[in-house]
């Protein structure tokens, strides 16, 4: 459960000031599959980097499953992030030369847990990935990397998937299968929070929250919201999925 | 954190830019390897210059004949003849009040024959001080005595090199030796005054007659080449140098003629002691490039993790999303100097290791790679790796993981 309230967060950009997050309050229970959209600089990815306890706001109060985040070590933030956080980026940001395996076991070296065998193989295997366990990131399509990058998010089970632009350097086709996997996901009990500024994306998620200059000025359910696979099917059915799932 | 895999990492890092690497090692390895060799070379031949001025004898003196202080340009020409006596001897002993004791000495190189087996060695002729003056004992049997120098007796004292050689199985004593033609009974066997600087056996290669014997019998000569001369006191050399080269002066008359002495004093010690400074002046050289080269290799090895963790902002940023804590990135970073230390301090041991041998074998100098010499060597690389990694390790932890993400 992410519960923020009055979350405040400025920047010193440039020597200008910068608010990316004015009193922002926001609470994200289990199981929420929730878009974050606005248009860029709008503070959504600082809303991301705070939820996600790599940034810490400048006031106001965040409460990660009950625990005010404020009261954290650095120490204490690093192993939150490990055990109960899963990110995924725009930009995939796996290890070169590294093998698929290894990069989605990156996480297990800063765990504490005692048994972590074949952890990375079951996170590669949810994503579809098993056979390409030991491809390096160059040798994988755009969507494999992103697929990859989610099985290391997935590796040491969290609670919440962050995802801030995961489908913005894929092909249409590739980005609807990354959604499809955080519905399932989702389906599974996990937190999705998925930062876009692409509403088709959004549409997926059960609830979009928009926020403009740092305030959410929109938070309301998704009347009906769309399934990937779906998608997926009546593009292939139709040969065209502008009609489907352009803005 | 899983330090194995840590470990594995870093070695990857460090392989995936293989030049950059040599370069920014060079450096620790050619450090490392100078470490090695100065102590190597240390070790070895001071211990051996120090063992040999022991060996000399205290209060040395040496006076050769016909040596006179050589002037570069000059060809130098050796006398065969020379005009010291053994009066001169007598009267450096009578005359000279700094002096102890004297043990004037002429040698050649003979044949020396004992059954079938023969070789060519060192004969040297002196009187019974030579074991005082030069300190020099029998580990068998007995110097010959004044008596026996007086009379001529064919008897000899040989070096326990000779010993070894005439006299593999047998016990030499009271046996006959033939030094050229002339027969010598055995009376007593040297200790070993073990190897010399030059790495010869020289003074455990010879063997020592009565000098009336060697100048009447065995060389048929006149004149003497030198005299060992023992001082009564360490701390006035100079002075009896001087007393024995008026002395000289005034016997051969050099002086009212205006020659040059036809005569040369040496203080061995002193010869000795300036080889130790020269080692010393060879150590410190190496010591200084080593120094400087450790430094390049630290700097080195500074550049190569600072472009490093520039260039893998993108997977700090990463491993700090994904749990790792400020002092797991320090580790890493510290692992992976600390690993570039090595593996030049590694490439230093095989490099100075080479050279240590290498100098071992084209010059006197004895070298001795021992465990010392090494755990300085491997230490300092890691030194330097640590001490050259923190900087960038700490640059690398103290990274913002939200700016880190966001780097190209």
């Amino acid at each position: 459960m992410i519960k923020l309230e009055q979350v405040n967060k400025s920047y010193r950009k440039d020597s200008v000031e910068v608010r990316a997050l004015h009193d922002v309050s926001l609470k994200i229970d289990a199981g929420e599959f929730v878009a974050v959209i606005g248009p860029s600089g709008s503070g959504k990815s600082t809303l991301m980097n705070v939820i996600g306890l790599l940034d810490r706001p400048d006031s106001g109060s965040y409460h990660l499953d009950d625990g005010e985040v404020a009261s954290f070590t650095s120490d204490e933030l690093a192993q939150i992030r490990n055990e109960k956080i899963g990110f995924v980026f725009q930009t995939f940001h796996l290890l070169p030369k590294t093998t698929a395996l290894e990069n989605v076991e990156l996480p297990l070296i800063y765990s504490s847990r005692g048994d972590i065998s074949g952890l990375g193989a079951q996170a590669l295997e949810r994503v579809g990935l098993k056979d390409r366990a030991q491809h390096l990131p160059s040798e994988l399509s755009g969507g494999q990397q992103q697929r990859v990058a989610i099985a290391r998010a997935l590796v040491n089970d969290p609670e919440m998937i962050l995802a801030d632009e995961p489908t913005g350097n894929l092909d249409t086709r590739s980005g609807l299968e990354i959604l499809a996997i955080f519905q399932e996901l989702n389906r599974a009990g996990k937190i999705v929070v998925l930062v876009t500024h692409d509403a088709a994306v959004a549409e997926m998620a059960h609830r979009i929250v928009e926020i403009v200059d740092g305030r959410i000025v929109r938070d309301k359910p998704v009347e009906e919201s769309k399934d990937a696979r779906e998608v997926i099917a009546n593009w292939a059915g139709s040969g065209d999925i502008s009609k489907e799932v352009a803005p | 954190m899983r330090l194995g895999r840590n470990l594995l990492l870093s070695a990857k890092a460090i392989l995936r830019h293989r030049v950059r690497t040599a370069l920014a090692l060079s450096g620790t390895a050619v450090g490392v390897g100078a470490v090695l060799v100065m102590t190597a070379v240390g070790e070895g031949a001071e211990d051996q210059v120090i063992s040999e001025i022991e060996a000399l004898g205290r209060n040395l003196l040496v006076v050769s004949a016909g040596d006179a202080p050589r002037v570069p340009w000059r060809q130098r020409t050796l006398p065969k003849v020379t005009t010291m006596t053994l009066g001169d001897a007598d009267a450096i002993l009578s005359q000279a009040t700094e002096v102890a004791l004297v043990a004037p000495a002429q040698d050649r190189t003979l044949r020396a024959k004992y059954g079938a087996i023969s070789t060519m060695t060192k004969v040297m002729g002196t009187t019974p001080a030579y074991e005082e003056v030069r300190d020099f004992r029998t580990v068998q049997g007995r110097y010959f005595n004044e008596a026996e120098n007086r009379a001529s007796a064919r008897v000899a004292v040989l070096g326990s090199r000779v010993r070894d050689l005439l006299f593999p199985d047998e016990d030499p004593m009271g046996k006959r030796v033939r030094l050229g033609r002339i027969p010598f009974l055995v009376i007593g066997v040297l200790e070993s005054k073990g190897a010399t600087v030059d790495g010869l056996s020289g003074e455990d290669n010879q063997i020592l007659i009565p000098i009336q014997t060697a100048l009447r019998r065995a060389f048929n000569l006149d004149f003497i080449k030198m005299v060992y001369v023992r001082v009564r006191d360490g701390d006035r050399m100079a002075a009896a140098e001087g007393q024995i080269g008026d002395i000289l002066r005034t016997r051969h008359r050099t002086a009212e003629v205006g020659r040059e002495d036809d005569f040369a004093i040496q203080n061995q010690r002193l010869i000795l002691e300036a080889r130790v400074e020269t080692l010393a002046s060879f150590r410190k050289m190496i010591l200084g490039l080593g120094a400087v080269a450790l430094l390049l290799g630290g700097v080195g090895i500074l550049s190569i993790m600072l472009l490093s963790v520039r260039e893998r902002r993108n997977e700090v940023g990463l491993r700090i999303a994904v749990g790792a804590r400020k002092k797991d990135i320090l580790i890493q970073f510290l692992v992976e100097s600390l690993l570039l230390g090595s593996v030049g301090g590694a490439l230093g041991v095989i490099l100075g290791l080479g050279v240590a041998w290498a100098v071992g074998m084209t010059t006197q100098w004895q070298t001795a790679v021992n465990e010392t010499a090494l755990l300085v060597g491997v230490s300092s690389a890691l030194f330097v790796g640590v001490v050259f990694g923190v900087y960038p390790a700490q640059q690398a932890s103290a990274l913002d993981p939200i700016e880190a993400l966001r780097a190209e």
